[in-house]
């Protein structure tokens, strides 16, 4: 082999380790500990972690020290303590918080699952760094709505300054802007075991005083609906997903902001409708289907009284025609309900 | 070339209170942007630090210029500790099954059985911002729902508006959700206009996890017209529904790496659309307060199509300073005279001195279809009582 390939082959391998280690892969000797390997040899959890049956919610955390694992290591292959190797301290500091986040006792669970370790401790089995059974585990037996979802302080000290991750809770994983409406309909209590009205509000009041991501422009990782250049792309955007703004805003947002910004027909800025907009039937007279597809948008600036400009050409009579597509249909009373009465009422 | 002045004023917000910041957390940020001089803001907010039988909670934002403020939330809520009964008082947000949520002054009682049944009823006046006139004059609406064990719920919801006794807006809603194995979640919901008996709004979402993919399929169909209120002119033109279904997945590709794609079709108003999204999330640290993240999306919609990447970046700089950055580069295919490309890009540094305090501080620049050029500088000072 030459220099150069040499060369090149330590230089990739410097690269691939320099990759592992930005991506989060951990070098041999960093591993979990082996649970499982000790769980085959027939060691059973107490006979490490003494102590753990009668253990309240304070006091040691029953972690075995060397001195535990020499007891059946009696030949180790170094001075060095144990833990240096053995068991990640991420796993060992988590041991620890949950000590000063939870309210938990091993004396009392221990007896109810009949010593059964790895009947809340599921995750032991795969080798896995995670130890802390997930709070899905915990509402396998606490299956009582109320104790889960209404009672947080039962189990968390305080859930809102834990700052938990919601890993069980799989509104969370994906798109959340999208996803949360659906899923917070049937279940919004477990939404509001976390989130205060505050965070609901934020976005779905009547007045914002700035969006979440506005507000924290800090944090470029927050999921925000008008995130970054969202004034430039909100034409695109709002044509896009019809009636997706009508969700939050009312349809006067749209003309109250243009007006304010004189961007607008009314205050001598340019018509936001381009040629062939208008028209006399037969001509492209493009505003009708635009309308169909996205009224709110008409009724952003053309609503309350700007809706006598729709009213001159399409009241009943008028050369403007029926405004109805094929697929309208009302229980109201033509003649005399609102909005009806404006083009078929009886003194046109 | 519109250039705003790059200058940033200092708010400072300051929270006093007699109660125990062991009982409350109040919290109190100024915003100032030096795009909207006229609009500076200060928003304080408080709720229960922890949960008990009678707690209460409150937002309220002050601004200036066309801005002067506003009570977004004031409620005192009241529930027996084992929570079988729940009653709001004040102004307060009410999201109610599949219907919208609804912003009113008024109440919000919540009865939960034992076997899982739970009845909602709510009322009250609408909320309205700087006296504008209200779309209605009052609402009602409740909800009735029946959890069956831990794998399934099923709800039925109904709000009615009336204005000078005429109804505005009536629709009903149905939610429904399902988690029949742990790795499998589903939900939907669909609302109907009552006043044309018509499909506003459904949604459905079927999700599944696995060790490190999450995916999830999903559809949605929305008719604007039902959205509008039913006195709208705007409402009556017909029933033209737009819709979208398609599928996302989640990949921890690494442990601190994240790829999430999403794409989908689109009808809308029976014209074909679609739109594809690859976001990459790359956590510099196993806590995750370093990130750098790479998005790219394309959006293909009849007349309004375009092509995006935005990428970020977070880094802790020390203990106190922490810097951030943001770009965003969007394309529109057609430009019509707007500009070829649209360019927005934000740096930020924040500085947390004490575990109260916190301040903020960027500057944003951009150009779009109104303005050439546009620099902004944004400034923030938080303080929050009761913090650890």
């Amino acid at each position: 082999m030459n220099r150069w390939a040499t060369v090149m082959l330590v230089l990739c391998a410097v690269l691939a380790a320099a990759c592992a280690q930005i991506l989060g892969f951990r070098p041999p000797g960093h591993n979990p500990f082996e649970h499982r390997a000790h769980v085959l040899r027939g060691v059973t959890c107490t006979k490490c972690h003494a102590g753990i049956s009668s253990a309240g919610d304070e006091g040691p955390l029953h972690l075995p020290g060397t001195a535990v694992c020499r007891s059946c290591h009696e030949k180790p292959h170094d001075d060095h303590d144990c833990s240096n190797c053995h068991g990640l301290p991420s796993t060992r500091a988590a041991a620890a918080n949950a000590r000063t986040i939870l309210r938990f006792e091993h004396l009392t669970h221990v007896p109810r699952v009949k010593g059964d370790c790895v009947r809340c401790h599921v995750d032991i089995a795969g080798g896995t760094d995670v130890l802390r059974p997930r709070m899905a585990t915990c509402g396998s037996c606490h299956q009582h709505e109320a104790q889960i979802s209404t009672n947080c302080d039962a189990c968390h000290v305080d859930i809102r300054d834990e700052g938990v991750k919601p890993d069980d809770h799989l509104i969370h994983g994906g798109n959340f802007l999208r996803e949360h409406g659906v899923r917070a309909a049937a279940d919004s209590q477990i939404c509001a075991s976390c989130h205060a009205e505050r965070f609901c509000v934020g976005c779905h009041g009547v007045t914002v005083p700035a969006l979440p991501e506005k507000l924290m422009f800090d944090d470029p990782m927050r999921a925000g609906v008008h995130r970054a250049g969202f004034l430039a792309r909100h034409p695109e955007e709002a044509k896009g997903d019809p009636g997706l703004c009508t969700t939050c805003h009312a349809p006067s947002v749209c003309n109250d902001c243009h007006t304010k910004n004189k961007l607008g027909a009314s205050t001598g800025g340019k018509s936001p409708h381009p040629s062939g907009w208008l028209g006399a039937p037969g001509t492209p007279n493009d505003h009708g289907r635009a309308s169909w597809r996205e009224p709110e948008l008409c009724a952003g600036c053309h609503g309350g009284a700007g809706e006598q400009l729709c009213v001159g050409c399409h009241k009943v009579g008028a050369v403007g025609g029926s405004p109805h597509n094929a697929a309208f249909r009302s229980q109201k009373r033509a003649k005399t309900d609102r909005p009806c009465r404006m083009c078929h009422g009886s003194n046109l | 070339m519109r250039h705003a002045v790059a200058g940033a004023a200092l708010l400072a917000g300051s929270v006093t209170s007699s109660v125990s910041s062991a009982q409350y957390r109040l919290r109190a940020d100024a915003y100032f942007s030096a795009a909207d001089p006229s609009s500076g803001l200060l928003v304080l907010s408080g709720e229960a630090h922890k949960p008990s039988w009678l707690t209460a909670e409150t937002v309220v934002w002050l601004g200036t210029g066309d801005h002067p403020g506003d009570v977004m939330v004031a409620s005192v809520r009241a529930r027996d500790p084992s929570g079988y009964i729940d009653a709001r008082l004040g102004r307060m947000l009410v999201t109610a099954g599949a219907i919208r949520p609804v912003h009113i002054d008024g109440g919000d009682v919540k009865v939960r059985a034992p076997w899982g049944t739970t009845l909602e009823v709510f009322g009250g006046i609408p909320v309205v911002s700087n006296f504008q006139p209200r779309d209605y004059d009052w609402a009602v609406g409740g909800r009735v729902a029946q959890r069956f064990g831990e794998v399934a719920s099923l709800g039925l919801s109904y709000v009615q508006m009336r204005e000078t006794g005429v109804v505005t807006h009536e629709e009903m809603g149905i939610d429904a959700a399902m988690q029949p194995a742990r790795w499998l979640d589903a939900a939907a919901t669909a609302a109907v206009d009552l006043q044309t008996l018509a499909l506003s709004d459904a949604r459905i979402s079927l999700a599944s996890r696995f060790s490190k993919v999450r995916l999830e399929l999903f559809a949605v169909e929305r008719s604007p017209s039902h959205l509008l209120p039913a006195t709208s002119l705007f409402s009556a033109l017909g029933d033209v529904p737009s819709g979208r279904a398609g599928g996302s997945i989640l990949w921890h590709a690494a442990p601190r790496l994240d790829v999430y794609g999403e794409g989908a079709g689109e009808s809308l108003a029976a014209e074909p659309g679609a739109e594809a999204l690859l976001r990459t999330t790359l956590r510099l640290d196993d806590r995750g307060l370093g990130a750098l993240g790479l998005e790219l999306r394309r959006e293909s919609t009849p007349g309004a199509s375009w092509s995006g990447v935005r990428g970020t970046a977070r880094v802790p700089l020390s203990r106190l300073f922490a810097a951030s950055t943001e770009l965003e580069l969007v394309a529109p295919d057609d430009p019509r005279g707007r500009g070829v490309v649209w360019p927005w890009g934000l740096v930020a540094l924040r500085f947390r001195p004490f575990p109260t305090w916190e301040a903020a501080s960027a500057f944003e620049a951009s150009a779009s279809p109104t303005a050439v050029s546009s620099l902004t500088g944004l400034v923030r000072l938080s303080y929050v009582l009761g913090a650890k």
